[in-house]
């Protein structure tokens, strides 16, 4: 089919899915040009800052469903969420050493 | 104390212990490529003379020691895992084994200005850490050589590359990488 000036116009998921695209585009570029002007010593140790500001989003989510937690449960079900996320990312990958 | 605080208190024990060592994992791809959030921070470590208990104990309160030993199943890596209990961040600290490409990935290893670690760390080449993306190749390893391929690919010693992406078996994965990131 050719497509003409018009056709979005006509097909409006298909502007949808364009714009869409061209968002993402934008948003990668982007991504990538403040990844390149970012000084090395401070990428290296931003993954760690960066998870500290998700762990207290994440907390901050927790103590939203559960209003009447103390602040130690709120720990510790944060712990659990993490431990959950990395035995899945680890599961066939590593296994425990048995030293008996 | 924070996590890169915890984190950088452990390299610089590990600096004044003169313990051989290298930054893997996560951290380093974010050196190259797109920062993200990591829980935990991989490091290779020389253990010829190093007691990881005395090690973990000298750290401080606030770290734990796993007494379980873990292995990798790719490459035989042994792991100890430290735990930074205020921060929930952990240390990962792997035993340089005779995996070839770990060999040479700890002989390439170069200095990297930190502050916060007292001046300098020891840091895997973005080569070295595309290598063994590849060999993970889990969702979040190939999103990181994408980004890292985007960012630095330019400058990365293909050539290298390609000899080991040749014997570990991911040529073609790298191919298709590649053509992602656009490189």
């Amino acid at each position: 089919m050719v497509e003409t000036a018009n056709s979005d116009r006509c097909d409006p998921p298909m502007a949808g899915a364009r714009f869409a695209s061209a968002i993402a585009g934008a948003v990668w570029t982007t991504k990538i040009e403040r990844a390149r002007a970012m000084p090395p010593e401070e990428k290296l140790l931003a993954g760690a800052r960066l998870f500290d500001r998700v762990r207290l989003r994440m907390m901050d989510g927790i103590r939203t469903l559960h209003p009447t937690w103390s602040d130690q449960q709120i720990v510790v079900e944060c712990r659990r969420r993490l431990a959950v996320v990395r035995a899945r990312e680890e599961l066939g990958i590593y296994t425990p050493v048995d030293l008996s | 104390m924070t996590s890169d605080q915890a984190l950088a208190h452990v390299i610089d024990r590990l600096e004044r212990g003169g313990v051989g060592y290298l930054i893997v994992g996560a951290l380093s791809s974010n050196l190259y490529g797109v920062p993200r959030a990591t829980d935990d921070a991989d490091v290779e470590v020389l253990f010829d003379g190093f007691d990881v208990v005395s090690f973990a104990a000298g750290l401080g309160d606030e770290y734990r020691l796993d007494r379980q030993m873990m292995m990798e199943g790719f490459t035989g890596t042994v792991r100890y895992v430290l735990h930074h209990e205020p921060s929930g961040f952990t240390i990962e600290l792997f035993r340089l084994g005779c995996d070839p490409h770990h060999q040479e990935r700890f002989s390439r290893r170069r200095r990297l200005r930190v502050p916060e670690c007292r001046g300098e760390a020891w840091v895997s080449t973005a080569e070295d850490v595309v290598i063994q993306k590849l060999r993970w190749a889990r969702r979040k390893d190939l999103d990181d050589i994408v980004n890292l391929i985007a960012v630095s690919g330019d400058g990365l010693d293909w050539e290298y590359v390609n000899r080991w992406a040749k014997v570990h078996g991911t040529s073609n994965l790298l191919t298709d990488l590649r053509a992602e990131a656009g490189r």
